[in-house]
């Protein structure tokens, strides 16, 4: 009897230092998971507050007071606006005895817009003599409703027709810019007898970097060829083909938001272009060569602003013959544009070079910075991490008081807000 | 009339039969005892080297995510190549256009000093030439620091024979230590080797890895 009470205490007593053993590895294992549970909750928030950031919000998600409700835990970021674009995100986050805080500092990099000038050239760009910029806004209306003001000789319609070079800008005699005359880093804008510019002449910051075109990827290798004095209408979406040609006297309507992708492009006599952009742009990307031959035109269907823009791949030289009447925007970053007599433009051109004959009238559309704007331009994400570090946990009576996170901050779990309903200003 | 044979007490058989069983009983219990506390004894062992190999490498990648490869001089060796030392500096803020960057550190394996690499146990615990792993912060500073992360570090990485100039365990590395950093474009392979023995004698060993993705 002895015997057996001896071993059953025995038993006890070692069951009970293994119980004991197990239980504080169980403890110290729970108290590490708890902490990674943490580290990953705050580096959740981090993500919340660079989404939020990129959309234009501050970048503070709940608060102490607060808190968003993730995954067990709970979290918060504190954002503070740097300046220049940056802003210090400081998230903390706390999931059973785990505790972490993470910090990152963010920037977002707007870049130009494809269209932020009438004409934007890499090279040196010189106004001819009499060449005349202004800007309107063709959602608005024609260029002839808003032409309402006068300066001297000129009737122009708004101050907006700027235009710029990554090089310097040289005004021949009497060439007017309502608009801001912008040259690139380090260079400067000439005048010559009579000329004039209406806003800034202050160099740019940063060259103008004419990013990449980015061509869709759209299926359709077949041309498209509308017959002389023939029309064809296509509708909105995306369209591949191989030569697209407008035939004399042709008529080509585009319903947009379209994209067009194809190989080489032809304008014929006295053709059109009618863009009908009410439900969103056309932009035509012509991976080969670009040809306007005399009297084509391209213009807007009534009521819709003239959303179109050609992206151009290809080097090239493209010749606009004597009295042009060009609408819409043009981006070939390895194009050299000329407009020979009597042209007129309404829209926008970046490229290569660009050269024009006296006496050249250029409308900046003011439309055409919404529609292809930086996000369609280079495609790259707007937000830059420039540090990230792990920070320490305040207040620091959340690292001594290791209870449930909901016991410490006295709030309920059913009452928080998810990471996505709890951006603040 | 014959007096009745009153018996009283146990036989020296019925005695010997009775302790027996006792014996048994007893003998049972103490064998399935020693049985389940030499389970225990490796089974506790086992979770230590795991958990001691998880902080450590929590710990090393606590360090190691918030540098960068332009401060990491070992960054860069291509693929096959290792290190057991890595130099590195923490990014601590931003300002004038850049990142700042803290104090130099390091991780590295190092002898025991309780048992240089001779191919001797000096400290009789067991396993030969034993490492640890040591975490130095302000490198080259008065105000240097050494911090143990832990002991027990086999020589050379489970499968790995050393100094043989082959790839034993086929993880792409030759000839590796017990802690090895494999560099990546932007990340960093860590790979760590424990071994210890048990109450009972036995070796018992544990390797653990961790790939840790640079934040700067």
């Amino acid at each position: 009897m002895v015997a057996v009470v001896i071993t059953l205490t025995g038993l006890l007593v070692l069951g009970s230092i293994f119980h004991q053993v197990a239980v504080r590895v169980a403890v110290e294992q729970a108290a590490n998971v708890d902490e990674r549970r943490a580290f990953y909750l705050a580096d959740t928030a981090l993500s919340e507050a660079m989404t939020a950031v990129r959309a234009g919000a501050s970048g503070n998600v709940g608060s102490l007071a607060t808190p968003a409700y993730l995954g067990g835990g709970v979290l918060w970021v504190q954002a503070t606006d740097m300046g220049d674009n940056r802003t210090r995100l400081l998230a903390t986050a706390l999931c059973g005895s785990g505790r972490a805080a993470l910090e990152a500092e963010v920037q977002m990099v707007f870049d130009d817009p494809l269209f932020k000038a009438v004409l934007n050239s890499k090279d040196t760009l010189t106004l001819n003599s009499s060449v005349m910029v202004d800007s309107f806004d063709s959602e608005l209306g024609s260029y002839a409703s808003q032409a309402v003001n006068s300066n001297g000789v000129h009737v122009y319609a708004n101050a907006n027709g700027d235009v710029a070079s990554n090089m310097g800008v040289v005004l021949n005699s009497n060439a007017t810019v309502f608009g801001d005359a912008i040259p690139g880093p380090g260079y400067s804008v000439v005048f010559n007898a009579g000329s004039y510019v209406s806003g800034s002449i202050t160099p740019a910051p940063v060259a103008f970097s004419f990013p990449p075109i980015q061509v869709p990827a759209v299926a359709g290798s077949s041309p498209l060829v509308v017959p002389d004095n023939g029309s064809y209408s296509l509708p909105a979406g995306n369209h591949g083909f191989g030569a697209l040609q407008i035939g004399t006297q042709s008529t080509l309507v585009v319903h947009g938001p379209a994209k067009i992708v194809c190989t080489d492009f032809s304008g014929g006599k006295l053709g059109k272009l009618v863009i009908d952009a009410t439900a969103g742009p056309v932009t035509i990307y012509v991976q080969g060569t670009y040809q306007h031959i005399s009297g084509f035109v391209a213009q807007p269907a009534g009521g819709s602003p003239m959303a179109l823009a050609f992206m151009l791949t290809k080097a090239q030289d493209i010749i606009f013959p004597a009295k042009s009447k060009i609408s819409g925007a043009y981006y070939g970053p390895d194009t050299n544009f000329t407009f020979t007599s009597s042209n007129e433009v309404w829209g926008a051109f970046a490229g290569n070079r660009i050269d024009m004959s006296s006496s050249t009238r250029f409308h900046f559309d003011e439309s055409l910075m919404k529609h292809w704007d930086n996000q369609t331009s280079s495609g790259s994400d707007p937000l830059d991490v420039l540090v990230w570090r792990r920070a320490a946990v305040a207040p620091a009576l959340l690292v001594r008081d290791r209870r449930d996170p909901f016991v410490v901050l006295g709030v309920a779990k059913a009452a928080l807000p998810s990471p996505a309903n709890a951006w603040a200003p | 009339m014959k007096p009745k044979n009153i018996r009283a007490g146990f036989s020296l058989v019925e005695l010997a039969v009775a302790m027996s069983i006792l014996g048994l009983v007893l003998a049972i219990p103490i064998l399935l005892l020693r049985s389940a506390e030499q389970l225990q004894r490796t089974r506790t062992a086992q979770a230590e080297l795991e958990g001691l190999a998880r902080r450590t490498l929590d710990r090393i990648a606590e360090r190691l995510e918030a540098s960068g490869t332009a401060v990491i001089p070992q960054w860069g060796g291509g693929p096959g190549v290792g290190t057991s030392l890595v130099e590195f500096q923490p990014a601590i803020g931003w300002a004038a256009g850049a990142t700042v960057w803290g104090p130099l550190e390091r991780i590295q394996l190092a002898d025991d000093p309780a048992d240089p690499d001779d191919g001797v146990d000096n400290d009789s615990d067991g396993t030969i030439d034993e490492k640890r792993v040591l975490w130095i912060t302000d490198v080259g500073l008065p105000t240097q620091r050494t911090l143990v992360l832990c002991g027990s570090v086999r020589d050379s990485l489970a499968g790995e024979l050393p100094a043989n100039g082959l790839d034993d365990n086929g993880n792409g590395l030759i000839d590796e230590a017990g802690l090895v950093f494999a560099f990546d474009a932007d990340s960093v392979t860590v790979r760590i080797t424990l071994e210890k023995r048990d109450g009972s004698g036995q070796v018992i060993s544990h390797t653990a890895q961790r790939n840790i993705a640079f934040r700067n």
